[in-house]
């Protein structure tokens, strides 16, 4: 009985090809849509969390701010007559030390970094920055084409080094090898500066991560930390510090203990001053989050058209049920009950919608697809976002045909078998 | 020769509108009452209330007044669900117009009333060929109504009704639609089921000569049933000589 139903709705869907194809076009680019807008949300969220993979997003920063402040971004309980920060509210090198002996174990480090500024040589302008060790492994994941990184040595004596991009090299020596050795110079700010090139990287691509970190098209020169000083690291203060957890699960855990470390030994006594963390897991978790979030209202958006399409499947079940009037005499005339009836043509709606989805995931996992591939990210469409599209359809089917159904099961058999 | 009561209606009234001014009865209290293995037909001018008193035969309307049993069951009192599966089970409806389901096959729609009784596929189609060679249809087992002559549209429509062995074939103006030579076809496929089967007919027409050939022709007019005699040209066999 089941089955013949099954077989029923297909030659009747195959019966009125063109009314079918164009009855299902709701269902199909409803799926379609909301198929589409799952992959590439998802496509989104995995490459975020990927792009910000290893030391990146293991970064904690510790930001000195007033007592007052719930978090670094509360400006509201700003207290703008506070006395200025001074040079004993700062963290310095004393810091580390102490941060180094006691987490040492579970620090991969501290990061130093510090903008220099834009330099101009000849044509090029670059931005340069100084680095040490911890501070460029947080600056994404690069490969040395030529020469080598910079050492430990040139990192403690602060020697006057650097290493720079692929397209620096090619652009201002001529190719990578060529720039080995040789000096960069021009002028940053006021100075005149020269550094001697030891190393071309190239860095991997990562679009996602220029989409949300707002990447500038400049190219970016690294130096050790120390070249870039004036003074002795030992003088310089720091109102915020940013430390490298060795795991990443152990970024939460560090990021309390080492706060409530800093806030009882070395602001305990600050009558203004104290530091409040932030971390890039939190970071993007939020990304994460409002990923989340417009994905959600596309999607919905995307689902009115699948209501749309619903109404649609219901507008020709009545008119197919109202052409089909005598049918539904003669199927009474010869036995069918009211139920089987009901299910005859519940069964043809949800055909229709099943039959439409189909469609609808094959041409939204061309389309996500696609569009990620336009992104230059990976995305398949989830099997949670098929299955869902499945059995919503299926709930459609019924949802939108049982009105419809309802109606031919109630049809009284002799009017209907009188009916021209 | 003729067995038990198959349909037995009693004081049959059938009143449309009830209750509201313009309140209308079709059947002033008819008695009928059928017996297993006749051929009987009911025969009336349009307005006699032919139509009213075959749905009421048909179980597709129950009576305002009276009572009617079919085969031992109580139609009156049944409920819709169980005037499904009296129809199904014991009805077999030939109509005017055959009424076919269309883009199913001649054997897809001899299968339907077996469908609804729940019998499985294979016993199915097996029955559904059988009746198909019964009716003279075993070669256009797989044509689609569109694809069939009138004639042949009601030898399928004869071998749907057929299918669940049911207590009475209902078969309301067979020839209606079709040419004298056509009809005379079906009318001939109507003697042999009931002369070689002993299937039980109740025919409603509006031609006296089509009445004449069966057993026993009841007269409707105005809602009452007026005269019930023996069919002439069935009792003289001059319709056999047609069949050979």
């Amino acid at each position: 009985m089941f089955m013949d139903n099954i077989r029923l709705a297909f030659s009747e869907l195959f019966a009125n090809k063109m009314r079918s194809l164009l009855t299902m076009l709701g269902i199909v680019i409803g799926i379609a849509a909301v198929i589409t807008i799952m992959t590439l949300g998802e496509a989104l969220q995995n490459s975020t969390k990927d792009a910000f993979g290893g030391a990146e997003a293991n970064q904690i920063a510790f930001v000195v701010a007033q007592k007052g402040m719930k978090d670094v971004y509360d400006s509201d309980n700003r207290d703008e007559s506070a006395r200025k920060m001074k040079d004993s509210d700062m963290m310095d090198t004393r810091t580390f030390e102490e941060l180094g002996a006691r987490f040492g174990d579970r620090l991969m480090g501290i990061s130093l970094s510090d903008a220099l500024g834009k330099m101009k040589c000849d044509d090029e302008t670059v931005n340069v920055q100084s680095v040490n060790p911890c501070a460029l492994e947080t600056a994404g994941e690069m490969d040395m084409v030529a020469g080598r990184g910079i050492s430990n040595e040139e990192y403690n004596s602060g020697r006057k080094v650097a290493i720079i991009s692929k397209d620096t090299a090619d652009e201002v020596f001529g190719s990578s090898e060529a720039a080995i050795g040789r000096e960069i110079e021009g002028s940053l700010g006021k100075k005149t500066v020269s550094y001697t090139v030891v190393g071309v990287y190239k860095k991997k691509d990562s679009g996602i991560k220029d989409m949300l970190m707002g990447a500038s098209k400049m190219e970016t020169v690294y130096v050790p930390y120390k070249a870039g000083l004036n003074t002795s690291l030992d003088d310089v203060k720091f109102d915020q510090i940013i430390a490298i957890a060795k795991d990443s699960s152990d970024v939460k855990a560090l990021e309390t203990e080492i706060s409530d470390y800093l806030n009882e030994n070395k602001y305990g006594d600050n009558d203004t001053y104290k530091v409040l963390t932030v971390t890039m897991q939190s970071q993007l978790e939020m990304v994460d989050k409002e990923l989340g979030i417009y994905k959600g209202i596309l999607a919905a958006i995307a689902a009115i058209s699948l209501l749309v399409g619903g109404i649609g499947v219901m507008n020709i079940m009545i008119v197919s049920i109202t052409e089909r009037t005598r049918e539904i005499g003669t199927r009474k005339a010869l036995g069918a009950t009211n139920n089987d009836i009901r299910l005859q043509f519940l069964i043809e709606s949800m055909i229709i919608c099943l039959v439409g989805s189909a469609i609808g995931i094959a041409l939204g996992m061309l389309g996500g697809s696609g569009l990620c591939a336009a992104m230059s990210i990976t995305g398949t469409a989830s099997a949670s976002s098929i299955a869902a599209s499945v059995l919503f359809s299926m709930a459609f089917g019924i949802f939108f045909g049982f009105y419809p159904a309802s109606k031919a099961a109630k049809l009284n058999p002799i009017e209907a078998l009188r009916y021209e | 020769m003729n067995g038990d009561v198959v349909i037995d209606l009693k004081k049959i009234y059938k009143r449309f509108y009830e209750g509201s001014p313009n309140e209308l009865e079709i059947l002033h209290g008819v008695d009928l009452t059928v017996r297993e293995g006749e051929f009987v037909s009911i025969v009336g001018a349009s307005g006699s209330g032919k139509s009213t008193l075959m749905n009421i035969i048909g179980a597709l309307d129950r009576p305002s007044d009276g009572s009617y049993t079919l085969g031992g069951t109580d139609i009156c009192a049944a409920a819709d669900n169980e005037l499904s599966h009296i129809r199904n089970k014991q009805i077999g409806f030939v109509f005017q117009t055959y009424n076919l389901i269309p883009r199913n096959t001649a054997l897809k729609n001899v299968e339907l009333p077996m469908m609804y009784a729940r019998l499985n596929p294979f016993a199915r189609k097996k029955r559904a060929k059988e009746l198909l060679e019964l009716v003279g249809m075993g070669d256009r087992i797989s044509h689609t109504p569109d694809e069939l002559s009138g004639g042949q549209k009601q030898r399928v429509a004869i071998a749907r009704a057929l299918a669940n062995d049911p207590s009475i074939i209902l078969a309301d103006e067979p020839t209606g639609a079709l040419d004298s030579r056509t009809g005379r076809l079906i009318m001939d496929l109507f003697h042999k089921l009931h002369e070689e089967k002993g299937i039980t007919i109740v025919l409603i027409t509006h031609s006296n000569e089509l009445a004449e050939e069966t057993e026993r022709v009841l007269t409707l007019m105005d809602g009452n049933i007026i005269s019930e005699r023996r069919g002439n040209a069935y009792v003289h066999g001059q319709y056999k000589t047609r069949v050979q």
